[in-house]
């Protein structure tokens, strides 16, 4: 026999009180990676939102830009910063050169004032190829359709509220171009929608199709504000920029070299707020972390009372307080590894078989998820949980395991009587 | 030289606003090989003064010596080692580990000694298990016994270390009077082939007439004799 055998045999003995912690294990494994898993989603989906509807994984833009927050409508109307003919023919070499993007979107963007008969909006409007892709994940339609052509608009349901405005109408839009001059243009409302996870955020954004943003802004086909690059994969954006910065100082360009952001520098306040959401997320879960610690540490040393006999008699015949100590948290390994384990491994399968398709949700929480709710299941954060919820368990249950090893023999073994 | 030397000990017991006075200044010696008994009504403080000696519990004031060594300063590792290398024990309610077998319960002790490898442990167990008369229970646990049957369990148990010393606080109090004597000459007859010292409370008279000899406690005090040689002998 081992000593291992003794708890062992323990729990398999008395499985009706190994069952009664385990099962507290079990739902705390299997709560932590449902929710951790949640809030990974959350997380990833509100980035990729970001990234398909406005930011790309990396951007390229004129130089001294790299400060500019792409989601704040404080840009003057004045100051029209854009990428020349020049710098554009030098960038999309770039581009055919050293990467190899899977989509990348030449772009217009501006503050203009959107006039509807009865309203006059202020908004931000961004120009793109109609045949783009990516947006179209971001942006949910609820009416209409998706760009098809010149001198299209597609509204946010809040701009076609407040501009009191559907499908089919036509809405003026006053804009002032490179030169200085105020334009204005006719564009019809073919589509509305609202990119749900950024709602939270406030964002407003109206897309037209690049030719007409071009001619609001006064741009040859030629220019653009920015360009949008997509690689299909975020992680590799900082290794993008990279790339595109080397390929620009080894061979330069005419003027300033173009500012290069990746997503996450591009995604501006909304990137900080997400963020701040998911501090705020696992600030909850270290709170349930905490309250699954104080009914551990309750339940523990219930037991460990439980079997003070057991204590004294181990302590009597020769036993070290650390031996005794490590003994019982032997069984509270075996029961962490296991039931814990079994928590994780059942929270995983619920979280990959609700991931398999989108959840619907409806308001409040599709601020927070969206009207389609993707799980996503990350095995590494998962394998953090199991860590922490492993240690959190036998940190809390050293305590009362400490302190009943703390008592004398004498005291232990006169318990009993 | 003295197994056990007990010189001027005390022993008082805070119990909020009262203080119990459990030994009043015990003096005994005990010789290696003896087999003892404590006699001694309840709250006599039988089971305080073997506690001490066992090195379960600190004296208030006195000295104690087990086999030379005064055990009162001892860091609590070192009375770890000496309850593991030197003493037995045998408990009244026999204290074994339930979930274990009686061939476990045995083992038990032997799995934290230094220097005993597995097969000088199967040796030892299997050696005890058949002197106490266990060998067809071997795999039974505890629940699974007869009193007299742990109580076998647990001589075994305090045996297996091949201690100098074992101390049984009241080892037939729960068991009937025909056990409880088989009992005791199961210590004694391992006391006489072994040459082990036993120490036994007890305040049944058959069982005090088991005895090589007899210390009598009254009230915290040895009732007759003087330091050395306390108490009866037969």
């Amino acid at each position: 026999m081992r000593l291992a055998t003794l708890a062992w045999k323990n729990l398999c003995v008395e499985w009706r009180r190994a069952l009664n912690v385990g099962s507290f294990l079990f739902f705390a494994g299997f709560f932590m990676a449902l929710f951790t898993c949640f809030i990974g989603s959350v997380k990833t989906n509100m980035e990729t939102a970001v990234i398909n509807a406005l930011a790309g994984e990396v951007r390229l833009q004129p130089a001294g830009m790299e400060k500019e927050d792409l989601f704040s409508l404080s840009g003057s109307w004045e100051e029209i910063n854009y990428l020349t003919e020049a710098e554009m023919e030098r960038a999309e070499k770039a581009l055919r050169e050293r990467i190899n993007p899977v989509e990348v979107v030449k772009r217009v963007r501006h503050n203009v004032l959107f006039i509807s008969d009865t309203e006059e909006v202020g908004g931000m409007i961004l120009g793109i190829d109609p045949k783009a892709v990516s947006y179209r994940k971001a942006l949910t339609l609820t009416a209409g359709r998706y760009l098809e052509n010149d001198y299209e608009v597609i509204l946010t349901e809040t701009q076609a509220k407040n501009l009191e405005v559907q499908v089919g109408d036509t809405l003026g839009v006053l804009a002032q171009t490179k030169e200085g001059y105020t334009v204005d243009s006719a564009l019809t409302v073919v589509g509305i929608g609202s990119v749900d996870l950024l709602n939270l955020f406030g964002y407003n954004v109206a897309y037209t199709d690049l030719r007409s943003a071009q001619e609001l802004l006064g741009l040859t086909e030629r220019e653009a504000t920015d360009v949008i690059i997509y690689t299909g994969d975020k992680k590799r954006a900082l290794e993008t920029k990279q790339q595109l910065a080397a390929y620009f100082s080894e061979n330069g360009l005419p003027g300033p070299t173009p500012a290069l952001t990746t997503w996450e520098q591009t995604g501006g306040f909304i990137m900080g707020g997400i963020n701040f959401l998911s501090i705020l997320f696992y600030y909850f879960t270290a709170v349930l972390l905490f309250i699954i610690s104080i009914l551990l540490i309750n339940i523990i040393s219930m037991t460990v009372l439980e079997r003070r006999r057991e204590n004294g008699t181990l302590r009597a015949i020769g036993f070290g307080r650390m031996k005794v100590a490590w003994l019982f948290l032997q069984e509270i390994q075996l029961l962490v590894g296991f039931f814990g384990l079994l928590g994780i491994v059942a929270g995983s399968g619920v979280v990959l078989s609700l991931g398999r398709k989108p959840i619907e949700f409806g308001l409040p929480i599709s601020y927070l998820t969206g009207r389609h709710f993707v799980f996503h299941y990350d095995p590494v954060r998962v394998f953090a949980v199991f860590c922490i919820l492993y240690g959190v368990t036998m940190v809390v249950a050293f305590f009362p395991v400490y302190r009943a090893t703390k008592v004398q023999p004498v005291e232990l073994l006169k318990e009993e009587k | 030289m003295d197994i056990v030397c007990v010189q001027a000990v005390t022993k008082d017991y805070d119990l909020g606003q009262t203080k119990v006075h459990a030994l009043r200044g015990i003096d005994l010696s005990i010789q290696e090989g003896e087999f003892i008994s404590i006699a001694g009504a309840s709250g006599s403080g039988k089971s305080t003064l073997l506690n001490l000696i066992g090195g379960l519990d600190y004296p208030t004031s006195g000295e104690i010596r087990i086999n030379g060594e005064c055990i009162n300063n001892l860091h609590e590792r070192e009375l770890n080692r000496l309850r593991l290398n030197t003493i037995g024990f045998i408990f009244q309610s026999f204290n074994l580990i339930p979930v274990l077998n009686v061939y476990e319960n045995i083992e038990l002790p032997l799995l934290i000694m230094k220097g005993v490898s597995k097969r000088e442990r199967k040796e030892r167990v299997m050696r005890l298990i058949e002197a106490v008369g266990l060998s067809r229970q071997i795999k039974q646990r505890p629940s699974e016994l007869s009193g007299g049957q742990r109580q076998r369990v647990a001589v075994a148990r305090a045996l297996v270390t091949k201690p100098r010393i074992v101390l049984a606080d009241e080892p037939t109090a729960n068991l009937d009077s025909v056990t409880g004597l088989e009992i005791i000459d199961l210590m004694h007859d391992i006391n006489k082939a072994e040459g082990t010292t036993f120490i036994f409370s007890t305040h049944d008279e058959k069982i005090i007439k088991r005895a090589d000899r007899v210390i009598y406690l009254e009230d915290g005090l040895v009732k007759k004799g003087c330091p050395g040689k306390s108490g009866e002998t037969k």
